[in-house]
């Protein structure tokens, strides 16, 4: 009889029953649709890599002979080894030149490392084609059965066929990279201009070994490579196991997920609250159930039941198309990162989790209210008015009352505002959250810019050429004199390098696409004026010094603070040698180990690595792109091959773009976080605007006209907008701060203490739409609420 | 007994004519009120007495503009009360009505004085004077010197007062009082029944609902309802005070 009553009281409440259904269903679906995709694209992000049997760590060498490879696949713990070459070349994407990676294999048939699958078209490319990674596709505008025009460091533009379209699943997007990836044979990559030689011997180490074991054994098989007398540069190895983007997939979706379990919690005290209005209403009725006979047991078990029972019903709603979204979401993630989502069942533990926090949430969050009613004496029940106030007896309430000044109207809606607190915080944590997110997100984003912006003004070129191979100074010189398109220009050393720690070349943390990691040595003009960094400490280069060497402060971390006088040790080319530390400067997008030309040139001889950087004539017709092509033209009548021209802005827009992934994301988390926050603050308003459906009868009774009544309730949720807004403020300013430090950690240098107006502004203004259109609806029914029947509610 | 008394060409204040209301239920159509012929003068203080079901809710609520009649005319300062649209009626009623409830209905979140500035601020009168007012018109009804607390830092009685005076605040020349002491003491409904009947005395015509047995010894007029009806209109104690004054 009692779940009869009860199955009665929900039907004639069904507005509430359906508002707490519907709070608990969205937010059960937000936590089933981020807990699937988490599940989903973690494995599947592991399953994609693993699948490609990824190299443990790639030895750089002159040339892999057979010899090398042999004592590679018998050398003691080593399962396997494969020669290979990532080449960096060059692409023409709409008529200007875009950097492209060219992997350079031996057998596509029989290759069992880093493996790459074909998606359509030939398989191996014929000779003389070229196979293109799906993304890099789209982003060079190349498909099958086009062709693509390609420049190597030593050849000439070629036009190549693109014979079919692989699947990398290894490399970034090559959107995020700006970056094509090319798939060639040796053949085909000797027939562009380049020595046919492969330059990695990859190796995978037997068992399942730790960070450690790989290093070690990397580290031994160069020694003994070397040992044999083979010529080996850089030892590479990449976190075991894990996809390049591993961490920054996982990380999102958790920052989701979390934004998710708010929900949650947000919808738990929703429906609490709901129940507890209701309880508030039925109190009467409890007592007399328990005036013939009900136990508060019974009665705590039946409000209990309830709720098990709207849970399962929002779950058997949510649960269905949270997983449906999850696959959606999946997919968005994996064309996004690039990798194949190749099975969408959810991990049994997800429906676990999920059905635990779906019934077990709201029953937790209304138990008090619950045990509370269920445990009132008859005596009280029966004398109970329905829903009280007691607002005034705490001090805060005091405080509030001292606010004058405003209209009543107004007095109401702020007083209003803080009637059910815990309402309020739960409202106000997810926007002002929101804010913070969105207010640090944006302002981390301008001190960037300003970081960035660094780059224009103490470099004071237009671009930079790297060239390939051992190109001498003089040939770089009379090229450049023979464009005339240079106003001015200065030729220096680079080459890649690494740090010797007692007498053993350091492994390189990077993955074999030539990504972050690298770590160069330049050999700077001591007296240049296209380079002018900040000293941090110590002194820039002289043109007397002969072994010293001036770090960016990025560098100089990975030294763990060497103090200045230090000794340093780096390997170029394999061969180690000692420098001074005389000096850090600041230094954001390249650098690396600043040392004297003369010693650079010292040290590298007639095989060092150059470079030219360039300010362009501005009065030539046709302006820079004029300029650029008659340099090219100059390079390649001399036959020095480019590996790499990035003009300054390029840079400068590169780093600009490095920072928008992640500010697009926690712009996107702010948004979500809003609208979660949005949807909260609809519902407690809707519950606050029942609750006071008496107040809002009594205020038409005097008097309140039905604008007057909108205006009150609309300003109860612009007060909790701007308050959040306000918070959200005083939490971003340490947030920013922190962030700041982050900065200091990632670059060596602190982001800029900037607070973005424009984003404040945005802000302010998106939180009190949504607080706008949150209190819109509850605002136009308690305007419409007859005062006969709200003046008659309990 | 005297049903429907007459005016004595005193003016009306309210005149209701064929009033009825009939209410739609799932049970079938239930008639509250049916063929109420009434007229209410300045100065009058008028009780409404019945039995539960009897209409005197339903007396009250149209009386007010709270409810709309199904059939009648009401008017009040010879001003239609029918025919007017839901903010009409709220401003209407803020301006010509002040209404106290059983249980006092003081809005929580505002202070005492709030409470009593809350009709004026609604209805725009007595700008820059609202504050002084409503410490007047409590110092009226005896609780001055509680306007800045909130309204549960008050007793029963200090909010009934307050109530009055809110209800008082535009000077509406009809109160009406929906069981005023229902939840009162003896002692204080004494005090607020005695307020009543000086409001009266000073020209507003007070109209209340009231279980209160002996009602009759203070009011000029009591109607007792019955099934929709008025039963008898008789004159109270306070009235053939008056008359007995009059004719010495």
């Amino acid at each position: 009889m009692r779940w009869t009553k009860l199955l009665r009281d929900v039907s004639a409440e069904s507005g509430r029953a359906l508002i707490m259904l519907a709070a608990i269903a969205f937010a059960l679906f937000a936590v089933t649709a981020m807990l699937s995709a988490y599940g989903i694209v973690t494995r599947e992000v592991s399953v994609n890599y693993l699948s490609t049997n990824p190299a443990s760590a790639t030895i750089d060498v002159e040339a892999v002979t057979p010899e090398m490879l042999q004592l590679a696949k018998t050398f003691p713990g080593i399962t396997d080894a494969e020669p290979r070459s990532v080449i960096e070349a060059r692409v023409e994407v709409g008529g200007e030149w875009m950097r492209m990676l060219l992997f350079v294999v031996d057998d596509f048939e029989t290759m069992r490392l880093n493996l790459f699958r074909p998606v359509s078209g030939a398989w191996p490319p014929p000779e003389g084609t070229i196979l293109i990674e799906r993304m890099a596709a789209a982003l060079i505008g190349a498909g099958e059965g086009g062709t693509v025009t390609i420049k190597t460091p030593n050849g000439a533009p070629t036009e190549v066929p693109v014979s079919g379209i692989v699947h990398d699943t290894t490399l970034a997007p090559a959107w995020q990279e700006q970056s094509g990836y090319g798939y060639l044979t040796m053949k085909t990559y000797a027939a562009l201009g380049e020595t046919p030689a492969f330059e990695e011997l990859r190796i995978l180490v037997g068992g399942n070994p730790g960070q450690a074991q790989v290093d070690a054994k990397a580290l031994e098989l160069a020694d003994a490579l070397r040992a044999q007398g083979f010529d080996v540069h850089d030892v590479k190895v990449p976190p075991v196991g894990q996809h390049p983007h591993q961490g920054q997939i996982g990380s999102a979706l958790l920052m989701f997920l979390s934004l998710a379990v708010m929900a949650l919690v947000l919808a738990a005290i929703l429906v609490a609250a709901v129940l507890a209005a209701t309880l508030a209403r039925q109190v009467r009725e409890i007592g007399v159930m328990k005036a013939i006979g009900a136990r508060s047991g019974q009665i705590a078990v039946t409000y209990v039941g309830a709720l098990l029972a709207l849970g399962a019903i929002a779950l058997v709603v949510s649960v269905p198309l949270g997983v449906l979204a999850a696959g959606a979401l999946s997919n968005v993630m994996a064309d996004t990162m690039n990798f194949t989502v190749t099975n969408y069942a959810v991990p049994l533990w997800v429906y676990g989790v999920v059905i635990a926090a779906g019934l077990l949430m709201p029953v937790i969050a209304a138990l008090p209210a619950i045990v509370r009613a269920s445990r009132i004496t008859v005596r009280e029940a029966l004398s109970s008015t329905g829903v009280t106030s007691s607002f005034g007896s705490g001090l805060f309430d005091k405080a509030l009352g001292a606010l004058r000044g405003l209209g009543v109207t107004w007095l109401l809606a702020g007083r209003n505002t803080f009637r059910r607190r815990g309402r309020l915080l739960l409202s106000l944590a997810l926007l002002a959250t929101g804010g913070a997110l969105f207010v640090t997100a944006l302002s981390a984003r301008e001190g960037w810019r300003e970081i960035a912006a660094s780059v224009l003004t103490n470099k004071h070129y237009d671009v930079e050429f790297r060239f390939a191979g051992q190109v001498g100074e003089d040939r770089i010189t009379a090229a450049l004199e023979q464009s005339g398109a240079t106003e001015r220009y200065e030729v220096w050393g680079v080459e890649q390098t690494s740090s010797v720690t007692e007498g053993r070349q350091d492994v390189m943390r990077t993955y074999p696409d030539r990504g972050h990691g690298s770590f160069a040595i330049l050999g700077a003009p001591p007296a240049t004026d296209l380079v002018t960094l900040p000293v941090i400490e110590g002194r820039w280069l002289t043109a007397d010094d002969t072994d010293a060497l001036v770090l960016t402060q990025q560098n100089h971390r990975q030294t763990s603070g060497l103090e200045i006088g230090g000794k340093v040790v780096l390997s170029v080319a394999g061969q180690p040698q000692t420098w001074t530390l005389v000096g850090v400067v600041q230094e954001i997008g390249g650098g690396g180990a600043y040392v004297n030309k003369a010693s650079y040139d010292r040290l590298a001889g007639a095989d060092a690595g150059r470079m030219a950087r360039i300010v362009l004539r501005s009065d030539l017709a046709g302006g820079r792109e004029a300029a650029l092509a008659a340099i090219e033209a100059a390079f390649a009548a001399a036959g020095i091959g480019i590996e790499r021209a990035v003009p300054l802005d390029t840079l400068y827009l590169a780093l600009v773009g490095h920072v928008e992934v992640p500010v697009s994301m926690l712009v996107s988390a702010s948004v979500l976080l809003a609208l979660i926050g949005g949807l909260g603050l609809a519902s407690m308003m809707t519950v606050n605007v029942v609750e006071r459906t008496r107040e809002i009868g009594v205020m038409k009774a005097v008097g309140a006209l039905p604008g007057t009544v909108v205006m009150m309730i609309v300003g109860e949720g612009l007060f909790t907008a701007v308050l959040s807004w306000i918070v959200a403020l005083v939490v971003a300013l340490p947030l920013i701060a922190g962030i700041g430090q982050f900065g200091a950690a990632m670059f060596g240098t602190p982001l800029p203490f900037v607070v973005s107006i424009p984003a404040l502004a945005i802000w302010f203004g998106l939180v009190t739409t949504i607080a706008l259109v949150a209190s819109a609806a509850p605002a136009f029914r308690a305007s419409r609420l007859v005062v006969r029947e709200a003046l008659a509610y309990t | 007994m005297q049903a429907n008394r007459t005016l004595k060409g005193r003016d009306a204040l309210i005149a209701m004519t064929g009033l009825g209301k009939t209410y739609e239920t799932p049970a079938g159509a239930f008639v509250a009120l049916s063929g109420i012929d009434l007229a209410l003068a300045r100065g009058d203080f008028v009780a409404v007495v019945g039995k539960s079901g009897s209409g005197k809710s339903t007396l009250i609520n149209l009386l007010t503009g709270i409810d709309r009649p199904s059939a009648g005319t009401i008017m009040v300062a010879n001003e239609p009360v029918t025919g007017k649209n839901e903010s009409q009626l709220a401003a209407w009623r803020g301006k010509n009505v002040g209404i106290v409830f059983q249980f006092f209905q003081l809005l929580p979140t505002l202070t005492i004085a709030e409470n009593v500035m809350l009709p004026m601020d609604l209805c725009g009168t007595y700008p820059g004077k609202r504050r002084q007012r409503a410490l007047e018109l409590l110092g009226r009804v005896g609780i001055a010197e509680q306007a800045d607390k909130f309204p549960a830092a008050l007793s029963g009685g200090q909010q009934q007062r307050a109530a009055i005076a809110r209800a008082l605040a535009n000077d509406p020349p009809l109160l009406v009082a929906d069981e005023p002491t229902g939840n009162l003491d003896s002692r204080t409904s004494d005090a607020i029944l005695t307020l009543f009947s000086e409001l009266a005395t000073q020209g507003t015509t007070v109209v209340i609902v009231t279980h209160e047995r002996d009602i009759e010894r203070i009011v000029d007029r009591t109607i007792v309802l019955a099934d929709g009806r008025i039963e008898s209109d008789t004159a109270g104690s306070r009235a053939r005070a008056v008359q007995d004054l009059a004719a010495e």
